[in-house]
């Protein structure tokens, strides 16, 4: 699956501390540049737990392809960004050619975001943790950071936005002909 | 980047190998399982690699043991101890025993783990730095008279008339290898014999492919030397095996896999001619693998005799046609399976006689021997496999696979039912 964080992690580069509107256009851009089909479904309304299971769904119904969305949480104790992510790794566990990746796109440093995939319930069990306790407790920089799923963004030396929304990728990945 | 991961668990494995390829895209992560694999060979040092990744315990508490045993090898790649669950004693017992760094696998901390990685490989590469500038290092490439860059010799495993073979660690295969390395034999056309024979070998493994089949990795020329490098097999051959005495139903599991794999090389056309338990080694317990095609040839050749009227081959496996300098197919191979099994089963070879000569006329001429009675059921493979005339045996290895595979299942059938 290394080949497959390639295209969500450009994408997510790409938007980082850039205006909104742009958004769009960059997304398509990149994913066009990985060979993948994209589609933009716009903003999610609801709650990150709930907003998971629409995410999960709509990419494991979906075509192979990138679709995207973005969401505007307050974040409260930790990112939400990450609770999102968090829950979502249930629902896509198993599921091998699906990845997700959520991620502030504020430009600071720090656990700004995730990426998961199938097995990465798996790995936090194999990590010694217990993925549905470790939601309940609110414990998702612990948990996703023992898959090795967490994204530390470093300091970009761009000037942080401050209302930026989050920005949520899923991808149905298909090896790109020819590779 | 390149990491050794000793652990038996499937899923750590994988968490190992996605927290380092996030960290280092490029990384290789080579997963030594030691159930299958067992104990690391004491020649081996790691030294290919930035860093090993030691378990705790994989059906006890071994790991204790191991590092001891690795951290204690001059030279040996820095080792990663990874405990089952935090515990300070056992924390300060690995350190004390040389695990250059401690992780813990309960509640596993992606930054511990790549800030261990990484001072792991800082460390080793400085001290392989020096290393590859000494007297030591220049050396140990030295495997006779040739200097063989990126292999490092462990030790001489056997020497024989023209060549020796060596117990080397690659820098770029995934542990030890077994390395042959003979001088350059140029005829008067001033073709290399040596290198055309290995290359034959080389061209063998490469062009079949079968799980049962030695793995090849280079084949080189060096110093006036031909060298090839190979799979080594720590767990011996099937005459070590043999020693500790067979059960009826693993005689008869090895014995369809060498069947398997004859069908892939006679398919492909090629004879192996020297079949013999020196040549069948253990790569697991349960899994062969064929080695030595220097004697093989393309089927349908007539067999050679010296100029001074000597057979290739080992008298004890040869079919009584190979024996007699006749032509030979697939059939012969078959025979000289069939004089493993038998050998497998009884402990003995089915002829025996003071001189080779004696030995050969007994493979044409003498009965078949029978097994013990508590195998007779298997006496009819024996006889198939073991029949003077070629048109007598199975007619293909698929025929004769097929034979030893129902025969096995109606053992263990007829077995489980008196038990």
């Amino acid at each position: 699956m290394r080949r497959a964080r390639e295209p969500l992690l450009q994408c997510l580069h790409a938007v980082i501390a850039q205006r909104f509107e742009l958004w769009p256009q960059l997304l398509a851009s990149t994913a066009a540049e990985h060979a993948q089909s994209w589609r933009w479904n716009g903003l999610l309304n609801e709650e990150p737990a709930v907003a998971a299971v629409r995410v999960a769904h709509a990419i494991d119904m979906g075509p192979p392809g990138l679709q995207g969305w973005y969401a505007q949480w307050p974040s409260v104790i930790e990112p939400a960004a990450l609770q999102f992510v968090a829950s979502a790794a249930g629902l896509l566990a198993g599921c091998e050619p699906l990845l997700l990746l959520a991620s502030a796109t504020d430009g600071c440093s720090g656990d700004a975001g995730a990426l998961i995939d199938g097995e990465s319930c798996a790995r936090m069990s194999a990590a010694g943790f217990d993925p549905e306790t470790e939601l309940r407790l609110g414990n998702c920089v612990e948990l996703l950071g023992s898959a090795g799923d967490l994204l530390s963004v470093s300091a970009t030396g761009i000037e942080p936005v401050a209302t930026a929304p989050v920005l949520i990728l899923g991808l149905k990945w298909h090896a790109p002909a020819g590779h | 980047m390149r990491l050794l991961v000793i652990e038996q668990d499937p899923g750590v494995q994988a968490l190992i190998r996605h927290h380092a390829s996030c960290r280092w895209p490029a990384v290789e992560t080579m997963v030594y399982a030691p159930l299958e694999r067992g104990t690391i060979p004491p020649e081996f040092l790691a030294q290919g690699y930035d860093a090993v990744l030691l378990s705790q315990s994989w059906s006890g508490a071994e790991g204790m043991e191991w590092l001891r045993d690795l951290a204690n090898r001059g030279g040996f790649a820095p080792v990663i101890f990874m405990l089952d669950r935090e515990d300070a004693r056992l924390r300060d017992a690995a350190s004390g025993w040389g695990a250059f760094a401690v992780v813990c696998k309960q509640r596993f901390a992606h930054a511990a783990l790549i800030d261990a990685i990484e001072r792991a490989s800082h460390r080793h590469r400085l001290a392989m730095a020096e290393w590859r500038v000494s007297e030591e290092a220049r050396e140990s490439h030295r495997f006779g008279d040739a200097h063989i860059p990126g292999y490092r010799r462990a030790r001489l495993l056997a020497r024989g008339s023209v060549s020796q073979l060596y117990i080397a660690e690659s820098e770029k295969a995934d542990g030890l290898v077994a390395l042959k390395v003979t001088p350059s034999q140029r005829d008067d056309s001033g073709i290399d014999q040596s290198f055309e024979r290995f290359l034959q070998e080389y061209e063998i493994a490469e062009r079949i492919r079968h799980p049962n089949i030695v793995r090849l990795h280079e084949l080189g020329i060096a110093d006036d030397h031909a060298y090839l490098a190979m799979e080594y097999f720590p767990r011996g051959d099937l005459r070590r095996r043999m020693k500790g005495g067979l059960a009826p139903a693993e005689c008869l599991r090895y014995a369809g896999q060498i069947a398997d794999v004859l069908g892939a090389i006679h398919e492909a056309g090629i004879l192996h001619r020297d079949l013999k338990p020196g040549n069948v080694m253990l790569r697991t317990e349960e899994q062969l693998a064929l080695i030595d095609f220097g004697m093989a040839k393309q089927a349908m050749l007539q067999m050679e005799l010296t100029d001074k009227g000597l057979i290739f081959g080992t008298p004890h496996y040869m079919s009584p046609e190979q024996g007699h300098g006749q032509r030979l197919d697939a059939r012969s191979d078959l025979y000289s399976l069939g004089v493993m099994l038998y050998e497998m089963l009884s402990g003995e070879k089915p002829y025996r006689a003071d001189n080779p000569m004696t030995v050969l006329y007994m493979h044409r001429n003498s009965p078949i021997p029978q097994l013990a009675s508590e195998l007779a059921p298997l006496q009819p493979l024996v006889d198939r496999l073991l029949a003077k005339e070629a048109a007598d045996r199975y007619p293909d290895a698929a025929a004769a696979a097929r034979a030893i595979e129902e025969t096995r299942a109606q053992w263990l059938a007829t077995t489980a039912a008196t038990e």
